[in-house]
């Protein structure tokens, strides 16, 4: 079981809610995807919208990760933080500072130090980060209760092209460690569960599917073969063959 | 008077309440978080929080995003 600051989810996979095209596939693909924990973001709220979203989310008993998309600095993060917890009900976070709209790479100076006024505010802090062991550590000695490292670019769909950082985060770190950003494939979470990561979140590639409820099972399917590789203990490489059947002479023998 | 709601510039009557702008606006309705003057009141003080001329209010909801 994945546990996050004592919450424990039978699901390893965790889903944004952006970019479908209908409410209702996004409810959909969600149930297929047997997620437990979703992502949303905040926005002004324009005279007369209705909510769609958020009364359908908390009634279906998810746990909410708010994000903090859009802050640029630590001091918008702290404050959009501190809306989102009074809007949504809750304390956890998906703690991100982007910039830059082009690239949407965090801002590890501005993460970390929101992190710790966060933290210090009594906020499960789980933020998105680079591929950078050094700043997750960090991270966690800070107090957040998870690390999301990239996979890659978000919304780009180009896999684990962080992989060998990936495997330096899962091997050090102390708190869960969910790959964010990037996976694109079913193949790409199975990857990131057989590297050992706790849970990757998975938005993009589900919402941009042509079928998202089909490929939200997908990524369910991948994310448990993953994860049963992993603690499975996979068979190490090597460069040279090793014969999988007996290397007899038989056919040789039976030559006159 | 005058206030700020998100950004635009609004007549608002002397003494209204924070709640009273909100259901005015927005109507009854889950998800929000409202700052007033960049500081975010609770939903259970907006009934006793009173408008101030030249108050800037913010107003968010939660919406999809990843």
């Amino acid at each position: 079981m994945l546990t996050i600051a004592n919450r424990r989810f039978k699901s390893r996979l965790l889903t944004g809610t952006g970019k479908f095209g209908h409410h209702q596939t996004m409810l959909a693909a969600l149930k297929a995807s047997g997620t437990e924990l979703v992502t949303l973001a905040l926005r002004r709220l324009e005279p007369g919208e209705r909510d769609v979203l958020f009364a359908p989310l908390s009634q279906a008993g998810y746990q909410l990760l708010p994000n903090t998309s859009g802050a640029r600095t630590a001091a918008e993060a702290v404050q959009a933080a501190r809306l989102a917890r009074e809007a949504m009900g809750t304390h956890w976070l998906k703690l991100e500072i982007h910039p830059d709209p082009r690239w949407l790479m965090p801002d590890p100076v501005e993460t970390l130090a929101a992190a710790e006024q966060l933290v210090r505010e009594g906020f499960v802090v789980l933020p998105y980060v680079h591929a950078d062991p050094v700043l997750c550590k960090r991270l966690e000695e800070v107090g957040c209760a998870a690390v999301m490292p990239l996979g890659s670019p978000i919304g780009s769909n180009q896999g684990l092209q962080s992989r060998v950082f990936l495997q330096i985060i899962i091997e050090q770190s102390q708190v869960p460690v969910i790959v964010d950003a990037g996976i694109g494939a079913p193949s790409d979470a199975t990857l990131a569960m057989e590297l050992g990561a706790d849970a990757v979140l998975v938005n993009t590639a589900i919402a941009s599917a042509q079928d998202p409820v089909a490929m939200a099972r997908a990524f369910q399917d991948a994310v448990q073969a993953g994860r049963q590789a992993f603690e499975a203990g996979l068979a190490g490489q090597r460069l040279d063959a090793s014969a999988s059947s007996p290397l007899t002479d038989f056919l040789m023998e039976q030559q006159p | 008077m005058v206030i700020c709601l998100n950004g635009l510039t609004q007549q608002y009557p002397e003494q209204g309440t924070l709640q009273a702008l909100i259901e005015q606006h927005y109507g009854a309705r889950p998800g929000m978080a409202v700052a007033l003057n960049n500081e975010v009141i609770p939903a259970s003080a907006w009934a006793t929080t009173e408008v101030k001329p030249r108050d800037r209010i913010d107003v968010f909801q939660a919406v999809a995003g990843g």
